[in-house]
């Protein structure tokens, strides 16, 4: 018992390990690179997470934030100098200060408004990105100095920098899970009103929970401003991103600690390589309509994910998803 | 005497936006759902129509007669067999499976169309009147009014026959529809359909009026999502008036600011809405609950 | 107990995602070079998604470029290789793809993509590993800003220079026949914009007024206000900053609706889309005017082999060439040009040659300065003349004998 205890607590070490130390067996550019847009999906994706699963609203403004993330990290390098590795947390916390007065917008009243406040955010972002030319460049973009390092090194240098956040993700995401916050965000999911009743002040919980998500969101596209030299009004708000998001983390299992991580980790490797397996105008035009395809048969027919779907084919018992209670409460409650 | 020109515009444009809107709002009427594929829905609409001329030369004023039907059975059917199951389930799944049917849509239209501009040319495409210096192009006139006609059946059908009264109940309260006897399934599956029928019927004018390419969706759900909140969620007159007082004022905005700025227009109402009145102006649906 | 059968499911499935990306991956690197191989020359290019229009015509001129250099017999005698990815049009994954030709696929030399929007993040890539980057269609500024010494753009100037020969043309207007009053609406893009400033600043020095300089976004199909804008505004030279035929034409149906009727109408881009621009405009496109790199009737050097090769590679009803292939064609020949000159693909021996040289293509003969801008080429005048493009300035390479119109018929 003891023993199973250890590894229930410590499984992720192993693929911890694997993945610190893959770098060190000869991955290539563009292996490193792979696993680079993989780390950040599986990081955007248990973000997105935190609104999008655990409170239950659908956000479409964590793009705007990776976007906004982008530009406001490539305008401090280019006019103040300060490396974006170094200011990414900064650029972050940024994000999450407007995330504050979006969700204070948004999130005061139930309902349909947020995800038409973000999705309207998203367009604004983008629309300020284009048109406040004299800041942003407008159209033209932002052009960053490169990290002057071997393209190796340089490889390694944001393959390890995503991982750590990934794994701070992951560390917030089942840090949330098991306080008091996330009954909090669940109760919300489960029954606002009732949540309300019993005491919980839910916009404060919505607006803080929007508020982690959008952070992640932002250092994601700090990083990734530095890892193109390059912010570009079309590249910063790309809406294959957001797609990508949300339909990793419905595939993982929404809600769940692990899910996002795992549906990132399945789809963006697929994703990549079946540019090179099929045909390009099949892989390439297919691509979108793939993604909505998917988007569409999980939400109809698979709606908790693979997580939560196989769990169930192994315990045949309802999941802890759907309680409201945090996991290993369930556990130390039923032994 | 711009000012004139800009106001004449700003009318026109604003019939469009109310056929475009009108669907949105009465799909959230009714399901309380934010069809995120409504404007994909209404570009889908623009490619076939564009293809119907194209190869069988049918005017994309005729082919709205088939595109509304065709597009109310798939509606109903998309509703029946994928969004009423996930309604009942979780509202969030329907939205994000109307964001995939966007998605499916648009690479659609990629792989079919390609991604360059379309638009529909007619003969009659191209001509203008003018009354003094207000220049009118014809096929602005001919959209506003094919909107009008349309918005007004639509009207008469939801105001003056059964099947109008029934949505309606059901989009007041749909517990105590089921209770006075309304199929509130039915009704809901029917009047997706409707809503579907009209951004079909909105794609054939849209065609006409502006090109279009497979992710230009995106720009237009932002202007009908400020329409649909300024209107009020879910009100079926308040979406009208909503439409025209957006379609001057851009008209008009872009008049005296660059034209990239006036695209803001929609964001400043739907933003200035939601921070002062967030049951919007003419409704009092949007409080609830998703 | 049921959390750690609760856990096993995604430990199990991360492990196997891991294995299964990072296996069967890096098989295919380690080719070792031997002389006489195959060239490999790694391409990515849009052929889907937003861009797949001039990507799908622009890697037609690659493929074109190919099956001439080896039926020459190749470079050198080596045969040319070309490993090609689709990017779908995101800046990331060509960035993904560049990554992979330099270190999966080990190519031995790299040609851009079409556009600048794509070129600007790939050309980094390309300059961390000191790969060759040779392009035909990335001119924006940009491009160049940050002063890749690696990076080579085949057209015969930077977009900057576009619209000089329009600027001639007017100031040996006598002063009666010269417009006087000029606008400038432009769509939001880099190349579009730096056409149209250059050609403002230049007509403010002669005396021409601006009387109305606006950006459109890259989304406007309306041009009926910007057209009554500018009619109020007495404009008699519309220069219009316009990146592709959709929206040149679009601005020509908006301002005839409205009545505004220039003298002169200059577009940075549409009127040269040959296939398109007359079907979408019929008599609307007779005077228009843009400017030209390449044209199919030139009688350059290899432009009749690659016109006649591409033809029967990719035949249309129309017989048209789109100029993006012949640019990618272009960007080939100087690269071909550089390895045989150099007599290998050592990457570093190419570029110094690049930029010692001039180099005879299809989009003429010039050489580049240190950043890559071409130096020492021309564009010609064109416009539409009885349902035919002809080149109108400047005079000596004028086609049929022909010279500008003004003012030019109303549309």
């Amino acid at each position: 018992m003891n023993a199973r205890r250890v590894i229930a607590v410590a499984w992720p070490l192993a693929p911890l390990v694997i993945l610190i130390a893959l770098p060190f067996n000869g991955l290539n550019g563009f292996l490193l690179d792979l696993f680079y847009f993989t780390f950040t999906y599986a990081a955007m994706s248990v973000g997105w997470n935190i609104i999008g699963g655990y409170a239950g609203y659908i956000s479409l403004a964590n793009l705007g934030f990776f976007g906004l993330g982008s530009y406001v990290a490539g305008l401090t390098l280019s006019h103040l100098g300060w490396p974006i590795l170094l200011t990414a947390p900064l650029v972050g916390v940024v994000c999450a200060l407007v995330a504050a007065v979006i969700g204070w917008i948004a999130l005061r009243t139930r309902g349909p408004s947020f995800v038409i406040v973000t999705l309207a955010f998203t367009f604004i972002v983008q629309f300020l990105a284009l048109n406040l030319k004299d800041i942003t460049g407008g159209s033209a973009g932002l052009y960053l100095p490169l990290l002057s390092m071997d393209p190796l090194l340089r490889g390694d240098l944001f393959y390890y920098y995503m991982l750590g956040v990934l794994i701070l993700s992951i560390a917030v995401a089942i840090g949330i899970r098991r306080s008091r916050f996330g009954l909090g965000l669940i109760a919300i999911r489960e029954d606002e009103g009732k949540a309300e009743g019993s005491g919980i002040n839910t916009s404060v919980f919505k607006i803080v929970a929007f508020m982690i998500s959008c952070w992640f969101a932002g250092v994601a596209g700090a990083v990734h401003a530095q890892y193109l030299n390059y912010v570009d009004p079309d590249l910063a708000f790309e809406l294959i991103i957001m797609l990508n998001m949300i339909v990793m983390t419905l595939l993982g299992s929404r809600g769940t600690v692990w899910g996002p991580v795992l549906g990132a980790f399945i789809l963006f490797p697929l994703q990549s390589y079946l540019v090179y397996w099929l045909p390009s105008t099949i892989a390439g035009e297919v691509h979108l309509a793939l993604l909505g395809v998917v988007l569409v048969l999980i939400a109809r027919f698979m709606p908790e994910g693979l997580l939560v779907t196989l769990q169930k084919l192994i315990v045949r018992r309802p999941p802890p998803r759907l309680q409201a209670v945090p996991a290993d409460a369930a556990t130390s409650a039923r032994p | 005497m711009l000012l004139l020109q800009g106001l004449v515009l700003g009318v026109l444009v604003g019939g469009m936006y109310a056929l475009m809107a009108s669907g949105l709002t009465l799909i959230f009427g009714v399901m309380r759902l934010i069809n995120i594929a409504h404007a994909a829905v209404i570009i889908f609409a623009s490619y076939l129509s564009w293809q119907l001329l194209r190869v069988l030369g049918i005017d994309p004023l005729i082919s709205i007669v088939i595109l509304v039907v065709v597009f109310f059975i798939g509606g109903a059917l998309l509703q029946k067999y994928v969004l009423s199951a996930l309604i009942d389930k979780d509202l969030s799944l329907a939205l994000l499976a109307t964001l995939g049917v966007a998605n499916v849509l648009e690479g659609m239209e990629g792989a079919l169309w390609t991604s360059s501009f379309h638009a529909i040319n007619t003969g009659y495409s191209d001509q203008t009147y003018h009354f003094g210096d207000v220049y009118v192009p014809l096929i602005r006139i001919i959209t506003f009014v094919a909107s009008v006609i349309i918005l007004a059946g639509l009207y008469v059908l939801l105001t003056h026959t059964n099947l109008g009264r029934a949505i309606r109940a059901t989009t007041q309260n749909r517990a105590i529809a089921q209770l006075v006897g309304v199929n509130v399934n039915r009704i809901t599956m029917i009047a997706f359909g409707i809503g579907i029928a009209v951004a079909a019927a909105a794609g054939p004018l849209m065609g006409m009026y502006y090109p279009f390419y497979p992710n230009s969706h995106w720009g237009w759900i932002g202007k009908l999502m400020a329409i649909v909140v300024l209107g009020g969620l879910g009100s079926f007159r308040g979406t009208l008036v909503a439409a025209l007082i957006l379609g001057v004022a851009e008209q008009v905005t872009i008049l005296y600011v660059p034209a990239n700025w006036a695209a803001t227009v929609f964001f400043v109402f739907l933003f200035a809405v939601l921070i002062v009145r967030p049951q919007g102006f003419f409704g009092h649906v949007a409080r609830e609950s998703l | 107990m049921r959390f750690l059968r609760v856990t096993r499911a995604p430990l199990a499935l991360t492990v196997l995602a891991l294995v299964a990306t990072s296996c069967g991956l890096g098989s295919s690197s380690n080719n070792a070079v031997t002389p006489g191989a195959d060239i490999k020359v790694g391409i990515s290019e849009p052929l889907t998604g937003d861009k797949s229009d001039i990507g799908t015509n622009s890697d037609n001129g690659y493929k074109v470029w190919e099956a001439v250099v080896n039926s020459h017999g190749g470079i050198n005698g080596r045969h040319v290789k070309i490993i090609q990815y689709d990017n779908n049009s995101l800046a990331d994954t060509a960035v993904s793809q560049y990554q992979k030709l330099v270190t999966v696929d080990q190519v031995d030399v790299l040609l851009g993509p079409v556009s600048s929007a794509l070129v600007i993040p790939t050309e980094a890539v390309a300059a961390q590993y000191n790969k060759v980057f040779v392009e035909g269609t990335g001119g924006s500024p940009q491009v160049f800003a940050r002063n890749f010494n690696n990076v080579f753009f085949v057209q015969p100037a930077t977009v900057e220079h576009q619209a000089d020969p329009l600027v001639d043309w007017i100031k040996s207007l006598p002063p009666d026949q010269r417009p006087t009053v000029a606008g400038y609406p432009t769509n939001d893009d880099p190349f579009a914009q730096a056409v149209v400033d250059t050609v403002q600043k230049a007509f403010e020095g002669m005396g021409i007024k601006t009387g109305y300089k606006q950006t459109y976004p890259p989304t406007q199909t309306d041009f009926t206000s910007i057209g009554s804008a500018m009619k109020a505004a007495k404009v008699d030279i519309l220069v219009q900053g316009s990146v592709a035929d959709q929206d040149a034409a679009g601005a020509v149906k908006g301002y005839s609706q409205v009545g505004f009727q220039p003298k002169v109408s200059y577009f940075a881009s549409g009127p040269d889309s040959a296939s398109t621009w007359l079907d979408l405009l019929s008599s609307k496109a007779e005077g228009t005017m843009t400017s030209l790199d390449w044209l199919q009737e030139s009688t350059v050097p290899g432009n009749k082999e690659f016109v006649d090769t591409y033809l029967k590679m990719f035949p249309n009803k129309d017989n048209l060439v789109p100029a993006e292939a012949a640019e990618a064609y272009a960007a080939g020949e100087v690269l071909a040009a550089a390895i045989s000159a150099t007599g290998g693909v050592d990457n570093a021996k190419i570029i110094s040659w690049l930029h010692a040289n001039k180099v005879q293509s299809v989009e003429g003969k010039f050489g580049w300065d240190s950043a890559g801008r071409p130096q020492g080429g021309t564009f010609d005048l064109i416009q539409w003349q009885s349902n035919h493009l002809n080149i109108v300035w400047p005079l000596n390479v004028a086609t049929n004998g022909t010279k500008p119109t003004i003012p030019k018929p109303s549309w």
